[in-house]
């Protein structure tokens, strides 16, 4: 696990709760405040294209940062700038948790 | 600071050069632009302020240079319309150089598009911009390392300050006078590399000299149908035409093909090759990159909370409409008695000459009248709300709009973005109509496009401004009175804001069946807006737009409706005529023939609606002079006026058909009459129904 400092790895492991770090799930299952590494992005290729315009790509570290009045769309700070995807897009972008309690 | 430039063009210079100004959208290229040039050309903080190309001039030394803002654009794979200009201008057009403004915060992302138009052309300038903000979070960019890296000349900007112009201009001229240095490329995997260097050799001899090879010999590669066809467009240049070119691109997909790279992919691929080696180069050179967002996130927090953020946003829009309402009241009397004063003066002067009766009837009941309706009405509420609006827009508020709204539009099946192009709206539908550019699916913006006119623009939200200060709380002033009235228009808007989400998703449901397409919204972070500069500058604008609508609208309008109203049939004008015939039908909802009468002699504009209404009802009665609203009011009373009028004729102001100008812009934007002819439709008889249903309703109760 390249990705994440010892000193996180024990910040998440203490809070672990019913997810283990390092655990695949989708985009949209990150909680507000948390970040995670892309692990795949499986959507049409049109989508792919603007995912790859603002940088979204397998390897890039993505934070959740806050989500809309009605929980949809989330702001996710990506490679310096905060962009807002709704869930049926964040679906498609596999992620592998961490934390990196530096982000929030 | 001493700017060393002269903005416009110069005449004395001798040579003229071209220059384009590209980057990703929101980093500020139309601030340098209107620095350089001494334009105006908008600037917003939200992305896709500017979707149309436009130039200007400044001049340096003996050269005077003319300078393209693009529209901002992520990559030059384009999505959506806007895109395209910049993509076209930066892989086709004959320039000297290309700035490529980067914004310091995301400098990373922005270095993607250079290192693409590092592909296409060495002549570029980087202009990494908003380096105060960096600093501010404590970012550092190492300029000089950057240059290294890119091997391109790169400049550090301010540009709302105008620090670094200077710089930029002197290195523009720089650069055409030494030759210039082959700048960084982009390394691909060797199989793709082999394979460009291939098709470029047999591209080599026959392309034309100012494209570059190495670009569309990938693109080729690549078969990127949408950059082919422009080529063709625009140089002729067929890949059918040449069969011994398009076997070797044939064979070399082949071949990366056996090294397991599918050319359908290839694009990707080669993208994010550059996301990486934009983020190596950003290792090197960005010191601190920001990592903590938790600073700027306080107004956000407030925003974005179900209990804080809508009641927020509507108290907004509520205070913007109070503090124009009660704003433009005492101004609008003051204009009011003015005009009623030089009037006055006029006729008497025109008596003095013993003119006869027509032309003091043409000049002053018809233009001088509808001139200065247009102009204490419209002015005085479009001088205060605009500033307001644009210190908003400057402040970042509108993409928050949009990102707060979106689950709403997504659930009828349109774009959040669709509410970024209702706030043009409320300048000019038309504005509105051009700015669904920035929409990337077809479906989605030929909605957006449809409805935009539920938004009331310039020309219709002083005429409701005036009807609700008229017919609900009358004149009496009093904090009660502004509120309520206030209250009234709130609600009015939002019901605007209703119906375009009933008919979006009606149309989503029906015509233009589909599913949401994809959302990527960029939401930039606040900036304290230059408030002194927003207010003179859109006050100024306003203005001038209003003046000027009032000249060369209201004018020529004024004059023919007065003959309209003057040349009798039997002793009936011809327009009483009209408005006679259609009287039955406009009762039914709620309105009376001369209403429906200046709703469509209106269509030229819709600032001459009330105008034409007042000269129809005044060729009745004896009275000429409207000094003030409650006079006008006493008018309309005595032709039937009640409040069931007032409100149907303010529902179909904001429902009915869209203007001359947003028409043709609707039908430019489709490509399409039919599109057009489907709008005009469409809303009328929504406007239709509305009045029909409220009328009716209205009448049961009152
Ligand atoms: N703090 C700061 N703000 C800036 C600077 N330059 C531009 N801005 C602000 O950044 C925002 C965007 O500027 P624009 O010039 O409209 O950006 P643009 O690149 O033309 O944007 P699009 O037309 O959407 O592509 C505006 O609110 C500007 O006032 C700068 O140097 N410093
Ligand atoms: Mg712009």
């Amino acid at each position: 696990m390249g990705y994440f400092t010892s000193h996180s790895f024990f910040y998440t492991y203490n809070k672990l709760d019913k997810m283990k770090l390092g655990e695949s799930m989708t985009l949209d299952e990150l909680s507000v405040g948390e970040s995670a590494i892309v692990k795949k992005i499986e959507t049409d290729d049109n989508m792919t294209r603007r995912f790859i315009d603002i940088g979204l790509v397998e390897g890039t570290k993505v934070t959740s940062l806050y989500r809309s009045y009605l929980k949809d769309p989330t702001a996710y700070f990506i490679r310096g700038a905060v962009i807002a995807l709704r869930k049926k897009d964040a679906k498609k972008i596999y992620i592998i948790r961490g934390n990196h309690e530096d982000v929030l | 600071m001493k700017m060393y430039y002269k903005q416009g063009y110069q005449k004395k210079n001798t040579q003229e050069k071209i220059i384009g100004l590209a980057g990703n959208p929101n980093v500020g290229k139309s601030t340098i632009f209107n620095e350089l040039t001494g334009l105006k050309q908008h600037t917003g903080n939200w992305t896709g302020k500017t979707v149309e190309n436009a130039y200007g001039y400044y001049g340096y030394h003996d050269t005077n240079y003319k300078i393209y803002d693009l529209p901002g654009t992520y990559s030059l794979i384009t999505h959506s319309k806007e895109e395209e200009h910049a993509r076209d201008f930066i892989c086709f057009d004959h320039y000297d150089a290309i700035i490529v403004v980067c914004d310091a915060l995301c400098l990373e992302r922005n270095l993607n598009l250079v290192l693409q138009i590092l592909e296409v052309t060495d002549q570029v300038v980087v202009c990494v911009n908003l380096l105060d903000e960096a600093k501010k979070r404590g970012i550092e960019i190492d300029l000089e390392q950057l240059s290294t890296e890119l091997q391109v000349p790169v400049i550090g900007t301010c540009a709302r300050d105008k620090i670094g112009l200077n710089e930029l201009v002197k290195q523009i001229e720089e650069m055409g006078k030494t030759p210039i240095k082959e700048s960084i490329q982009t390394k691909y995997k060797e199989q793709i590399e082999d394979a460009i260097v291939k098709v470029e050799n047999h591209l080599t001899p026959f392309f034309p000299k100012n494209l570059s090879t190495r670009f569309f010999a990938l693109k080729m590669i690549e078969n990127d149908q949408d950059i082919l066809n422009r080529l063709e467009e625009v140089t002729n240049f067929r890949l059918e035409a040449h069969p011994a070119l398009s076997s070797i691109i044939i064979e070399q997909r082949e071949q990366l093909k056996q090294s397991g790279i599918l050319y359908h992919f290839l694009k990707n691929d080669t993208a994010k090759t550059i996301i990486h080696h934009a983020e190596t180069i950003c290792q090197k050179v960005v010191h601190n990159p920001q990592s903590n967002m938790k600073k700027h996130q306080t107004l956000e927090k407030i925003l974005k909370s179900p209990w804080t953020g809508i009641p927020i946003m509507l108290a907004f829009l509520f205070l913007i409409f109070w503090i124009t309402m009660v704003g433009a009241n005492y101004p609008s009397q003051l204009l009011f008695q003015f005009f009623s004063w030089l009037e006055q003066w006029l006729r008497y002067g025109f008596e003095l000459f013993s003119f006869p009766s027509w032309i003091t009837g043409i000049m002053i009941d018809g233009a001088y009248q509808t001139v200065t309706w247009v102009i204490s009405v419209m002015l005085p509420p479009m001088a205060i709300f605009f500033p307001l609006f644009t210190l908003l827009e400057d402040f970042g508020l509108l993409p928050r709009i949009a990102f707060q709204l979106d689950k709403q539009f997504a659930k009828c099946k349109a774009c959040g973005k669709q509410a970024l192009t209702m706030c043009m709206g409320f300048g000019c539908n038309a504005v509105g109509v051009t700015g669904t550019r920035i929409i990337d699916s077809p479906r989605e913006r030929l909605i957006a496009i449809i409805t935009n006119n539920f938004v009331p623009c310039n020309g219709r939200f002083p005429t409701m401004v005036s009807i609700i200060t008229m017919f609900f709380v009358g004149f009496r002033p009093g904090l009660q009175n502004s509120i309520s009235n206030a209250l009234i228009l709130t609600g009015i808007i939002l019901f605007g804001i209703l119906m375009t989400l009933i008919v979006s998703n009606g149309l989503s449901n029906t015509i233009l069946k589909g599913m949401p397409s994809s959302f990527v919204l960029e939401l930039p972070p606040f900036r304290k807006p230059q408030i002194g500069k927003v207010l003179i500058h859109s006050l100024f604008n306003r203005t001038l737009f209003v003046l000027g609508r009032a000249i060369t609208v209201a004018l020529p309008a004024g004059i023919v409706i007065w003959l309209l109203t003057n040349l009798t049939i039997d002793g009936v004008s011809i327009i009483q005529i009209c408005a006679d015939f259609i009287d039955p039908f406009a009762r039914m909802i709620g309105l009376d023939g001369v209403i429906l009468m200046a709703f469509i002699l209106g269509f030229p504009a819709n600032e001459i609606v009330v105008p034409i209404m007042i000269m129809i009802y005044l060729s009745k009665t004896s009275m000429t002079d409207i000094s003030n609203l409650s006079l006008l009011k006493q008018i309309l009373v005595d032709n039937g006026w009640t409040i069931t009028t007032a409100i149907c004729t303010i529902l179909f102001s904001l429902l009915h058909f869209p203007c001359s100008t947003t028409c043709l812009t609707i039908k430019k934007e489709t490509g399409s009459l039919k599109w057009m002819l489907f709008t005009i439709l469409l809303t009328t008889s929504i406007a239709i129904m509305t009045c029909f249903i409220i009328s009716h309703l209205l009448n049961l109760f009152i």
